[in-house]
């Protein structure tokens, strides 16, 4: 039970977006895509559930072509929480985590009550049974997210795929996301923006840059000063995680960064000729 | 804090107390003063309140047989509804009793009637299609062309004699075809990629709708002045000319949409999440837009060559039926067939007899009825219409 990339390329009107894509996320685990904004993160992702195909290259499921599955055969081994989600109709909450069951029911089948079971479940893992038959537009970003997981979660999948999951959110939600996200117990692909974040909860890591894998593993082996400075062209700061030793970054600033002393009152200038 | 921000005034907090009622709409009244008061209540925040399929049903079939009998019996010769069931039920029981009365229910109100029932059922039908379509619920059947195109072909037969051999089809027959030929345009030109995406099909309509409505002024500037009043009252949609040799082709053409579209009903609540997360639910996205918009236009085009164009029902019904109902498409499409068609043959019924003898045309009704409801819509539910994005 594993998903496989292999050698993907995938070109968008022409333009090869993403190269020579080759990993493997392991069964169970909690894999991050890491890269700089239109690295190519997306595009990975949508291509895994079908909104681009691939130019060159397979997607492996347990071994098997997963794009010659149907699309809803595929559907109920992979859910998806996209980015940027917005909804211009009226749904409660309930009725949105009902839409998960679509790719297990045929045309004219009810809601029966395994279909109730399974929202009620999925509502109840990611802890909104408060907001059952809420208006999914009056919540907050944070709530919503969480809704849309439990969408997901309805869909009975064993794989999920998560597109910067935790845009958007504060850093409390933020880490309630990532801690629902990584108990699942489920398979997880996740393109991750927050270096930190990703390394604090992800098993491994991918890191792209400019549509190509620059390196994988453990967080530990693939974020270091070096290989942000490949993939972002910035310079970073790494220390240890105080509580679980995976690697946390601190930004620097490109210019006149001085630490500040207690006599000091002039914050440091944009000068930029300090040559750091 | 604009008031369409949906997180305006709703806590944060997913796992404590309940939110206080600011957060809800404020149209449901049912929070009670303590249950604000009392944040740790286990009981759940009390919802949106939707009106059971069932009910909704019955109750809109109910309106419907209201409307269509007082339709039926109102008119400069007026029936008490037992005349107009005893007309119909003889003629259902294949015995009917010649009469004046049996000629006006049977020959002249009940086509008329059962018309705008349908006319009304496909617009509504084919407004909330088309808004799931292009994810906007401000969308209406019009937006893709439809109506403009046939305008042009209308227009075409009723100044310069375009299909005369056709007789009394002809302008059914030259709506239709402008329909077909502006849905072809629309359809080819928004193509990208073979998909059609929601932005290009919302613009590429509006634009060529705009092209096909100078092509219609420009035969009206070219055509007879006399002739130019029978377009612009075709323009305005009326049920006047009804007969019952025009009732079956609308009729199946509102069945078999309805057909497809129930079996497609989580298909169409997936869509309204959006493209990729249908396509991520299974949804074949690309098939299905291509046969919503094939499905929305016949039966916007057909309404269109039966009875002109009428606005605003394609528009308001499916908002209303779905503050009744919520959004799940299996209860908005049923509810809408029935909804708008109470709506349109009272509209009709408003039409005819409010100038009697003269007729308004239907289409003044509706914009009159249509667009203060849906500013009232629109202005009670702020952050529903100022969430797109």
């Amino acid at each position: 039970m594993s998903l496989e990339l292999q050698d993907l390329s995938v070109d968008i009107a022409g333009r090869r977006i993403v190269a020579d894509i080759d990993f493997t996320v392991p069964s169970g685990s909690f894999t991050g895509l890491l890269g700089p904004n239109g690295s190519g993160k997306s595009t990975i992702l949508k291509t895994i559930y079908r909104v681009h195909r691939p130019a060159t290259g397979r997607l492996l499921l347990d071994g098997k072509d997963l794009l010659s599955l149907r699309p809803r055969d595929a559907a109920r081994r992979i859910a998806v929480v996209s980015q940027e989600f917005t909804l211009e109709f009226d749904f409660t909450v309930q009725e949105m985590v009902m839409v998960g069951r679509t790719p297990h029911k045929r045309a004219f089948e009810r809601d029966n009550d395994a279909d109730h079971a399974m929202v009620d479940n999925a509502i109840a893992q990611v802890g909104c049974e408060e907001l059952a038959h809420r208006s999914f537009n009056t919540l907050s970003g944070g709530e919503k997210q969480r809704v849309l997981i439990a969408q997901a979660l309805a869909q009975g999948a064993d794989h999920l795929i998560l597109d910067e999951p935790t845009n958007h959110l504060d850093i409390k939600y933020q880490i309630e996301t990532m801690e629902l996200v990584s108990a699942l117990g489920i398979t997880v692909l996740a393109a991750i923006h927050d270096l930190s974040l990703a390394a604090l909860f992800c098993d491994t890591v991918q890191l792209i840059a400019d549509g190509r894998i620059i390196a994988g593993g453990p967080p530990r082996s693939v974020i270091t000063p070096g290989m942000m400075r490949h993939a972002y062209g910035t310079e970073v700061l790494i220390i240890e995680h105080p509580d679980t030793g995976t690697p946390h970054l601190i930004p620097r600033r490109l210019y006149g960064a001085d630490p500040p002393s207690p006599d000091s009152t002039d914050p440091p200038g944009p000068d930029s000729d300090t040559g750091n | 804090m604009s008031p369409a921000d949906p997180d305006a005034g709703v806590p944060a907090d997913v796992g404590g107390p309940p939110p206080p009622a600011a957060g809800q709409d404020a149209a449901l009244p049912t929070t009670s003063p303590a249950a604000v008061r009392s944040p740790p209540a286990p009981r759940p925040v009390p919802g949106r309140r939707r009106v059971p399929l069932p009910a909704a049903l019955a109750g809109c079939t109910v309106l419907l047989l209201v409307t269509m009998t007082l339709g039926v019996a109102i008119g400069s010769v007026p029936l008490s509804p037992a005349a107009v069931w005893g007309v119909i039920t003889s003629h259902l029981a294949g015995h009917p009793h010649y009469s004046v009365a049996d000629a006006i229910v049977w020959e002249i109100r009940l086509p008329r009637v059962l018309l705008a029932a349908v006319v009304g059922a496909a617009l509504t039908t084919a407004g909330t299609v088309v808004q799931v379509l292009v994810r906007n619920s401000l969308a209406d059947p019009f937006l893709l062309g439809v109506s403009s195109g046939a305008s042009v072909g209308a227009t075409a037969v009723l100044l310069f004699g375009a299909l005369a051999s056709l007789g009394a089809w002809a302008i059914s027959a030259g709506s239709v075809l402008g329909a077909l030929g502006a849905m072809a345009a629309v359809f080819l030109v928004s193509r990208q990629r073979r998909a059609l995406a929601p932005t290009q099909l919302i613009l590429c309509g509006v634009v060529l709708s705009a092209l096909f409505e100078s092509v219609t002024s420009f035969l009206i500037f070219r055509g007879n002045p006399e002739a130019t009043q029978s377009v612009l009252f075709w323009l305005l949609g009326s049920f006047g000319l009804a007969t019952w040799p025009q009732l079956p082709i609308p009729f199946i053409a509102l069945a078999v949409a309805m057909v497809y579209l129930l079996t497609q009903g989580r298909s169409l609540n997936a869509l309204a999440m959006g493209s990729e997360p249908a396509a991520a639910l299974g949804v074949d996205v690309h098939r299905l837009r291509r046969n919503l918009f094939i499905v929305t236009s016949l039966m916007a085009g057909v309404a269109v060559a039966v009875s002109g164009i009428i606005g605003f029902v394609g528009l308001v019904i499916p908002h209303i039926v779905r503050l009744m109902v919520g959004s799940d498409h299996r209860r908005v499409l049923p509810v809408g067939v029935l909804f708008g068609a109470s709506f349109m043959v009272l509209g009709d019924l408003l039409a005819r007899t409010i100038v009697a003898p003269q007729e308004m045309p239907i289409g003044v009704i509706t914009a009159f009825i249509g667009a203060p409801t849906l500013i009232f819509l629109i202005r009670r539910r702020p952050y529903l219409y100022g969430a797109s994005g």
